[in-house]
């Protein structure tokens, strides 16, 4: 017990200092719990409130024995199964079974079990903050049946021990994971599971956006589903007769919980937590009869680019959000009718300042992956920028490519083509000017963890996202002005023509002007030593 | 007997610390060049100033007769770099790295997949289709060392080659430099290990503090300093004699 509480410590203690590293004044702890506890708030308490609104207005529909507020319980269980099971499994993987330091603590006079111990508590922290969000649910739920309040704390004691299932389920397969898969392997196929996840809340989406009709609807909705939610063998159901105080089902949730954490104890403490599968050279003599091509250097560099940038999950998921948010809006407002102007302006609006933020952010953590590497690519023939302004090449299309084919797809459907086309070919320029701001960004404002999922510190991050906005303004109203300027006609033609068009395309080419001059004031034989300092 | 690299007069600073203070030395074609030193005493900052990775606060480097500032392209691409540490994209496969190395540098198609099949037999690689982030340290140390040798480059430079390389690796590497050489290469590794030094450099360059103590071929060493290992004679010109590393033992 001792040990374990060491090495919580040492681990919540190396959390809480990586702010303060390279001798940067850092966030202290409690403000990131705070940040943390104000976003569960901000989403929570209006979730909590919908909820509650829900449940009283369809009270009355009952599919044999199963509201439909037990019917919204079981889904959020089931929900977070899914995302614990699918998402947190294999970053448990990565982060926790194959890190350096099990190695490390594996060298350490310390038990397995309780190394394994230490792991899983840190495994329940990390994939912990999303099983939050299930508590406004309850909270409502709580309350639509007028729980007595030791029946709200025995509902979260069935929680913790329902969670407690999910973790061993995850921790076990994790493990698994980690004793057979690469390294870069399981990443890849984190990238695959997060696309599952972002299908899965597509299908939400237009669950929850069909609900908005009348009851007999809902109804009709639900009952489709009542069977495969309701069945016996999900926890999730065992879950539900817990709270109405059925034994089997408090037995089974209790029971399960014990059952399968006491497995992965016994599994870890059995010698099975070895360090992840490294592999080895073995000393077969086979040739090397590979097809090789040879490339001009410049095409070479910028295709080596655009496979970094394929293969990078976290860049993958910026470029994601531009075409996901217009599907997830298309989906959710189908069939309401009415709006429909508004939503063909609202989508390419919110797709252009999605790209524009993310620009940045993306060529910042594709240079951070060379800044990574550090001296080889100084050591290349190539001239000292070619790095740098591929990089903004490669992301600028990856960018323009994701929303014009979004948007022709879209318009294919809907019809309108002009303003989302044009608003994203006015995009395009801006874009790039955005993505030389993110290669400023870098190498001004590095984070101190110098990481590729979060290259830019918190100043380089907020000024980025300024940019982005600011860039995504101006060319949403160009795009506003030529593609739909039927909106503008309670406007002089003059001043509209100055407010919509000349102002921003000056602002551009200001913005254009300035990120060039903050480029070339760099010692150009300095970006590089970033990664080379030796306190990395 | 031409000098393929010239250094003369290199210094670096960071910051208050001067890493490197005056470093002048030559290596000549077919020649192998030892640099040795105590740990911080310099030899990689002077290997990434040279390599033109890292520019120096004064100096010169000539490289093929090449003004490294003047023509740094020009010099790169006559040169290959084994740094200490292989720092890789983790997320490419080595062939996917050799096939970029052998684009940038412009190689004839044919003639890289015979070097890079040769080299593969010789260093026993075989994880080419596998991705670099999945690769032990001397994994990677190999598929370095398969980019620069299989571009047959004028000047090598290596930092500490053999770190992490099996037994059998590491005699071939020493093998193959030596033909390198004798093939009309210049070579320059630094090293810890003394009896590489002593059995492959064909001059040695002694590095303490930031600058050159000592300078010269193993017999030139010998004689200047009285002694006979390579050791005594490091361990010597470094400040600490036999004497002092037994009383450091005894006083633990
Ligand atoms: N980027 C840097 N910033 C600040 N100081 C540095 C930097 N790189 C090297 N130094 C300092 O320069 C000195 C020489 O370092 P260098 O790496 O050249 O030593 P070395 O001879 O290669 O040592 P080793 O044998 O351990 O590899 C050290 O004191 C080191 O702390
Ligand atoms: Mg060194």
């Amino acid at each position: 017990m001792n040990q374990l509480s060491l090495l919580l410590k040492y681990k919540l203690k190396m959390w809480s200092n990586i702010p303060k590293r390279r001798g940067r004044r850092g966030m202290p702890l409690f403000a990131y719990v705070l940040i943390l506890a104000g976003v569960f708030a901000a989403i929570g308490i209006p979730t909590y409130f919908l909820f509650v609104e829900t449940f009283k207005t369809y009270s009355t529909i009952v599919f044999g024995g199963v509201s439909l507020a037990d019917l919204f319980v079981e889904i959020s269980m089931i929900g977070i199964l899914v995302l614990v099971l699918v998402t947190d499994t294999p970053a448990v993987a990565l982060n926790v079974f194959m890190s350096d330091d099990v190695d490390f603590l594996l060298s350490l006079p310390i038990s397995q079990s309780t190394i394994f111990a230490s792991k899983a508590i840190e495994t329940m922290i990390q994939g912990g903050f999303p099983a939050l969000f299930v508590i406004p649910v309850l909270a409502a739920y709580a309350n639509t049946v007028n729980m007595p309040w030791y029946e709200i704390i025995f509902m979260f004691v069935m929680y913790i021990f329902y969670f407690l299932i999910l973790t061993a389920i995850s921790s076990l397969i994790a493990l698994g994971v980690s004793k057979f898969a690469s390294r870069s392997g399981t990443q890849r196929f984190m990238i695959l599971t997060s696309l599952i996840v972002y299908v899965f809340v597509i299908i939400l989406m237009s669950m929850v956006g069909s609900l908005n009709s009348n009851a007999g609807n809902v109804e009709m909705v639900f009952s489709n589903y009542v069977n495969t939610v309701n069945a016996p063998y999900l926890p999730s159901t065992w879950f539900l007769d817990a709270l109405k105080m059925q034994w089997s089902g408090i037995l089974l949730v209790i029971g399960t919980s014990i059952a399968l954490s006491a497995i992965a104890y016994l599994v870890a403490s059995n010698g099975i937590l070895t360090g992840f599968s490294k592999m080895t050279s073995a000393g077969k003599r086979t040739l090397h009869r590979k097809k090789y091509r040879i490339r001009r250097p410049v095409i070479a560099f910028i295709s080596k680019d655009v496979k970094l940038m394929r293969r990078e999950p976290s860049i993958l998921f910026l470029l994601i959000y531009p075409a996901i948010f217009p599907l997830i809006l298309v989906v959710s407002t189908l069939g309401k009718g009415g709006n429909v102007m508004n939503r063909d302006i609202m989508i390419p609006v919110i797709s252009v300042f999605l790209s524009s933020m993310y620009t940045v952010i993306a060529t910042a953590s594709l240079v951070s992956i060379e800044i990574k590497v550090g001296d080889f690519v100084n050591t290349l023939p190539i001239g000292k920028r070619t790095p740098l302004w591929s990089k903004a090449f490669v992301i600028t299309s990856a960018f323009a490519t994701v929303m014009i084919v979004t948007f022709s797809i879209l318009s294919a459907i809907f019809g309108n083509t002009l303003f989302p086309i044009v608003t994203v070919l006015f995009s395009i320029p801006i874009l790039l000017t955005l993505s030389f701001f993110g290669v400023y960004a870098t190498i001004r404002w590095p984070s101190s963890i110098g990481g590729i999922r979060r290259p830019l510190n918190t100043t380089g991050t907020l000024v980025s996202m300024g940019m982005g906005f600011l860039g995504a303004t101006f060319a949403d109203l160009e795009g506003i002005y030529i593609g739909y300027n039927q909106v503008l006609s309670f406007l002089n033609p003059v001043l509209g023509f100055f407010v919509f068009f000349v102002a921003p395309v000056l602002a551009e080419i200001v913005m254009t002007i300035v990120t060039f001059k903050l480029l070339s004031k760099f010692d150009w034989t300095k970006p590089y030593d970033l990664g080379n300092r030796k306190d990395d | 007997m031409t000098e393929l690299v010239r250094v003369s007069n290199l210094r670096k600073d960071f910051g208050k610390i001067t890493a490197v203070k005056s470093i002048s030395f030559k290596i000549n074609t077919g020649e192998i060049y030892g640099f040795l030193g105590p740990n911080g005493a310099g030899k990689t900052t002077t290997m990434r100033m040279i390599t033109g990775v890292l520019v120096p606060t004064s100096g010169k480097v000539e490289i093929c007769d090449l003004d490294l500032e003047a023509h740094p392209i020009k010099v790169k691409s006559q040169i290959g770099v084994v740094p200490d540490e292989p720092k890789l994209y983790e997320n490419m496969t080595g062939q996917e790295f050799l096939e970029f190395v052998g684009s940038i540098f412009s190689m004839e198609k044919v003639e890289m997949m015979h070097m890079i099949s040769e080299l593969c037999d010789a260093f026993e690689i075989n994880f080419l289709e596998k991705f670099i982030g999945d690769y032990s340290h001397g994994m990677k140390q190999k598929l370095v060392l398969t980019s620069v040798l299989m571009r047959k480059p004028k000047v090598i430079f290596l930092d500490e080659a053999t770190v992490g390389l099996d037994a059998k690796s590491a005699k071939i590497l020493k093998m193959l430099l030596r033909k390198y050489a004798d093939e009309g290469s210049a070579i320059f590794m630094t090293t810890h290990v003394l009896e590489i030094a002593e059995k492959m450099c064909d001059r040695i360059g002694i590095i303490n503090a930031g600058n050159i103590i000592a300078e010269g071929t193993l017999t030139e060493l010998r004689s200047e300093s009285g002694k006979q290992s390579l050791e005594d004679i490091f361990l010597n010109l470094t400040g600490s004699n036999e004497e002092d590393v037994k009383e450091i033992i005894e006083n633990l």
